[in-house]
């Protein structure tokens, strides 16, 4: 099981002791104080274990419980008060004449919103990940972070590059994920600036002006969905070109360098088990930080590719968790009482790695309340149950999206809901108002929620 | 050789990302640099079942940092060991620094851009050379305008656009330019840049006509990083290039490691150069020699002596091991961690090699039983999967699937053969099902593999896989009429590269429509 690394004592502490020599970060974003509402997508896959995870009259359940109870004290870590879990998401069992299964539906589609897309004979998701739409509304770059190192079946195989991320920053056009922890925290945490920091700059600049350019001179000649490849070159060269012009700052929520995994084991983020754990901290910590610090206000994170394989050695499973356990979890009370409870170890898994980041953001004060009170995280799942059911898809908003979902404490049972609502609610409750998300343009929000 | 409607399958006018195995041969050939930094980068979407293709080439910011870093690094280590070369000989004591700056803009530039640049682009970059010269000096300033050069589009995109000049009407064809065609030609046979000889060739204004594609092509195929690159395509249409991440179950096979994976994976090298280059180079060859190669580590696992360390031809039993799809290292990738796979062998025999994927599979499969469940522990491989064809809901698929994958029963999940599994007597009947011609029933893979190399649908199928790697793209649904002309020739028999010269002589290879204005609002 995860453990803490965050608590609200440890960051006032740190906050009270800090050096004048602070660990220095760049921020990724454009925009100025106050801080955005920020935005935190965690998705995993293989549906969870129903009977286990839907919580009774105090939100107590054998998954929900790692949530929202201190691993070590078991008291109420403050998370409960939070939370809206929303019951009775569905997502249509509509593969839109692709290759695409239940897994690619529910993975592609929960954050674009649009049918799946047939590419090359590859079902990929059909538009922008609504994580990417609001980057693009705030002229920002989210930070994208993921953990698919499989054992079973190496992340993913060919032919299924389009499991790799959830989020898209266009019709079949995936965000790859960062995979690497130490790689992501140089981002984050560039190397201090050097003695010809300034100079180096102007050079930069130069360069990425004349790449900028020479850009604009091929894109002219292209034709309408050419020129939306360069476009996406032109944003990426643009986002790289605030980065490294922007001021650094203090981050006191720095995390430890992560280990330099590929220098252990070349395969440590392709086939080796043995780290993910360790990994999966990692990005934890890191997703944390560049939200706490204001690096970014956009973070996704993935834990294990579309219907991903971990083997959850680490959990004391060690088998292919797809295909031998989530696949023969055959009804929402269980199939025999040693794989229902192989799922249930699954998802106590994911659930605290949820509850490390949301205690981590809920550590640092921020105006009246703390980061998380001016976040919206939202836990998502490819499916409902692992037998690629999608019916009562989990779906758990945490955090007060900086007041807009003022309550918490609440499950939401207001009937079968489309999955397409859960863009519309990320949508509204960010302040970028829409009537309906993907392809049901007048969906709403979650009724019952705001 | 005429076709029906050569733009059904053509392309429009576009640009080709290249590809993290293409960057890393550019920057070899162009700056003599064999770091290969392309391994860090995103990798590549293989959205035409091969690692070029172009359209899932979308650049993020993860992936400009990336070239930035790469561009820097690359560009630093050539100005400290290659300046003489970057200035094409230009000696700075002697021609001073704005004849040699010249030199670079007028040698290097157009390799690397692999056409001439345009004069705008020209002056974007003498400015980066001299504001950086400025401040760093000459060697600065070339670094820097280097940095530049190796982060510009005209670099890490292969062009495909005809010349400037060209009539932009929609739908029009356009010819590419000779510099287009010649990196077509180059990337497609060499998986980098034209060499020296093409770029002559081009320049002097002999590479314009199908004849000269023709005899360059013939050239380039005598090349190293022709064998490369034709090893390349065939690890990746047969997924073997999956090796060096594999993994296995080692309760169940104790004797795999990476090492043996690796050994598998240079057997394949071995194989391939030898049927391509040495041998008659044929489909039937490919899927039929029992030649191969074998060091004592796979000769044990193969059943043959090899005494010495090292990598020594070997001959296979021919009644076992005909063709490729006998090698372990084909048997090891398509199959279970901790079992043979006769779903994923039947799959991929139908979807890869004879271009008729079976329908996805639908919601709520009954699971097999798992190898490791105490259920299965009496059951063969065959028995647990037998519920797919027992049951009728997954019987219509599975007959077809699991009847090619059957027939692979006599090679366990690391391509060791059984005669025996659980006790039992293995079964390796196979029965092709629903094919255009070899439909019927089959013992072993050596019998697979002839039926293969006799179906016209294995030869179609490649050819269309060879489109699929060249064009960097899967093939338009309208295109079955001109992919039938291409390549038309093309028997069991003939070398594999009289695809490649079939397509880089058709009229697909060199001419792109103009793209049309988009209609409504973005998707």
């Amino acid at each position: 099981m995860s453990r803490l690394s965050f608590s609200r004592r440890r960051v006032l502490q740190t906050l009270a002791l800090i050096p004048a020599t602070l660990p220095f970060a760049r921020v990724l974003q454009a925009e100025a104080a106050p801080p955005p509402k920020r935005l935190l997508l965690l998705m995993q896959n293989n549906g969870t274990q129903q009977a286990n995870f839907w919580p009774d009259a105090n939100l107590g359940s054998p998954i929900l419980d790692c949530l929202f109870l201190d691993p070590t004290t078991k008291q109420d870590n403050g998370l409960k008060a939070k939370t809206n879990i929303v019951k009775q998401v569905y997502v249509p069992n509509d593969a839109n004449g692709t290759s695409g299964n239940q897994h690619d539906m529910g993975f592609a589609r929960m954050f674009t919103g649009e049918k799946l897309l047939s590419r090359g004979g590859q079902p990929w998701g059909g538009g922008i990940s609504v994580d990417q739409r609001l980057a693009k509304q705030r002229v920002t770059d989210s930070l994208a972070l993921a953990v698919v190192a499989s054992h079973y079946e190496p992340s993913p195989k060919p032919g299924f590059a389009h499991r790799e991320s959830f989020t898209y920053l266009g019709p079949a056009t995936l965000k790859h994920p960062r995979k690497d922890p130490l790689e992501a925290f140089r981002y984050l945490f560039p190397a201090g600036d050097q003695p010809d920091a300034a100079r180096r700059l102007e050079l930069r600049k130069s360069v990425l002006d004349a790449v900028t350019g020479n850009l604009a001179e091929v894109s002219a000649r292209l034709g309408p969905s050419e020129r939306t490849k360069l476009d996406y070159h032109l944003t990426a060269i643009r986002d790289v070109e605030r980065r490294i012009g922007a001021a650094a700052v203090a981050c006191p929520t720095r995390p430890a360098v992560p280990p330099d995994y590929l220098a252990l084991d070349p395969n440590a983020e392709l086939n080796q088990e043995a780290y993910t754990p360790q990994m999966v901290d990692n990005m934890v910590d890191l997703a944390a930080a560049a939200l706490t610090c204001n690096l970014t206000s956009i973070v996704t994170l993935q834990l294990g590719y579309c219907g991903g394989k971990w083997g959850f050695g680490w959990q004391g499973i060690d088998m292919n968790c797809h295909d031998d356990v989530a696949h023969r979890d055959t009804s929402d009370a269980g199939s025999d009482p040693t794989n229902t409870q192989r799922v249930v170890l699954m998802n106590q898994y994911y659930a605290a790695c949820v509850a490390r980041l949301a205690t981590a953001l809920d550590a640092v004060p921020e105006g009246d309340g703390t980061v998380l009170d001016n976040t919206l995280l939202v836990w998502a799942n490819e499916l409902g149950r692992g037998d690629h059911n999608q019916e009562n898809v989990p779906i758990v908003l945490i955090g007060k999206a900086g007041g807009a979902l003022p309550l918490g404490g609440r499950v939401i049972d207001a009937g079968r809901q489309v999955f397409n609502r859960l863009g519309c609610t990320i949508l509204n409750l960010m302040d970028s108002p829409a009537a309906g998300f993907g392809d049901v343009p007048d969906c709403g929000v979650f009724e019952g929620l705001l | 050789m005429p076709l029906a409607d050569p733009l059904s399958a053509s392309n429009t006018r576009r640009v080709r990302r290249l590809s993290a195995r293409e960057y890393d041969n550019v920057v070899r050939d162009l700056l003599g640099d064999s770091s290969r930094p392309a391994q860090r980068f995103i990798p590549d979407a293989f959205q035409n079942g091969y690692d070029n293709g172009s359209v899932g080439l979308a650049i993020q910011s993860d992936q400009v940092m990336s070239y930035q870093t790469a561009a820097e690094a690359l560009a630093a280590n050539a100005v400290q060991g290659q300046l003489g070369q970057l200035l094409g000989g230009c000696d700075v004591a002697t021609a001073g620094e704005e004849a040699c700056a010249d030199a670079f803009f007028s040698t290097f530039l157009p390799r690397a851009f692999r056409r001439p640049a345009t004069p705008t682009e020209l002056a974007r970059l003498r400015d980066v050379y001299r504001n950086a010269a400025r401040l760093l000096g000459f060697n600065g300033g070339i670094q820097t305008a280097l940095e530049a050069i190796l982060q510009s589009p005209q670099f890490l995109y292969r062009e495909e656009l005809g010349p400037l000049e060209a009539d932009s009407t929609p739908g029009n064809p356009v010819r590419l330019t000779n510099y287009e065609v010649a990196s077509e030609l180059s990337f497609l046979l060499t998986g980098t840049s034209p060499d020296d000889e093409l770029w002559r060739a081009v320049e002097a204004g002999n590479f314009q006509s199908r004849e000269d594609y023709r005899r360059e092509a013939q050239r380039l195929l005598a090349s190293a990083g022709a064998r490369d690159t034709l090893r390349a395509f065939l690890h990746q249409w047969l997924a073997t290039d999956r090796l060096p991440g594999l993994t296995k179950d080692l309760t169940a096979y104790p004797s795999f490691s990476p090492a043996l994976a690796a050994s598998m994976s240079r057997e394949l090298d071995q194989f391939f150069d030898a049927v391509s280059w040495e041998g008659r180079g044929s489909l039937r060859e490919l899927f039929t020699s029992s030649q191969s190669f074998a060091d004592p580590a796979l000769g044990a696992l193969y059943g043959v002596p090899v005494a010495a360390d090292g990598f020594q031809p070997v001959a296979l039993d021919p009644t076992l091991r005909q063709g490729v799809l006998t090698r372990a290292g084909f048997l090891s990738v398509h199959s279970a961690i901790d079992s043979s796979g006769p779903i994923a062998r039947g799959v991929f025999v139908l979807q890869s090699l004879l271009c008729a994927p079976p329908p996805a599979p639908p919601a709520n499969v009954p699971p097999a039983v798992p190898s490791g469940d105490p259920r299965a522990q009496d059951l063969t491989t065959r028995e647990r999967f037998e519920a797919h064809v027992s049951t009728p809901f997954c019987a219509a698929c599975h007959q077809m699937i699991d009847g090619v994958g059957f027939g692979f029963e006599q090679f366990d999940g690391i391509g060791a053969y059984r005669t025996t599994e659980k006790g039992k007597p293995i079964d390796s009947s196979g029965t092709l099902v629903g094919t255009a011609e070899i439909d019927g029933p089959y013992a072993g893979v050596s019998e697979l593999g002839t039926k293969l190399a006799n179906s016209q649908q294995l030869r179609d199928c490649f050819v269309k896989q060879v489109y699929r790697y060249g064009m960097g793209q899967v093939e338009p649904s309208d295109s079955a009429g001109a992919l039938a002309e291409l390549a038309s020739d093309f028997t069991s028999d003939a070398k594999l590269t009289t695809v490649l010269l079939d397509l880089v002589q058709s009229p697909l290879f060199v001419t792109r429509s103009v793209e049309p204005a988009r209609t409504g609002s973005e998707p």
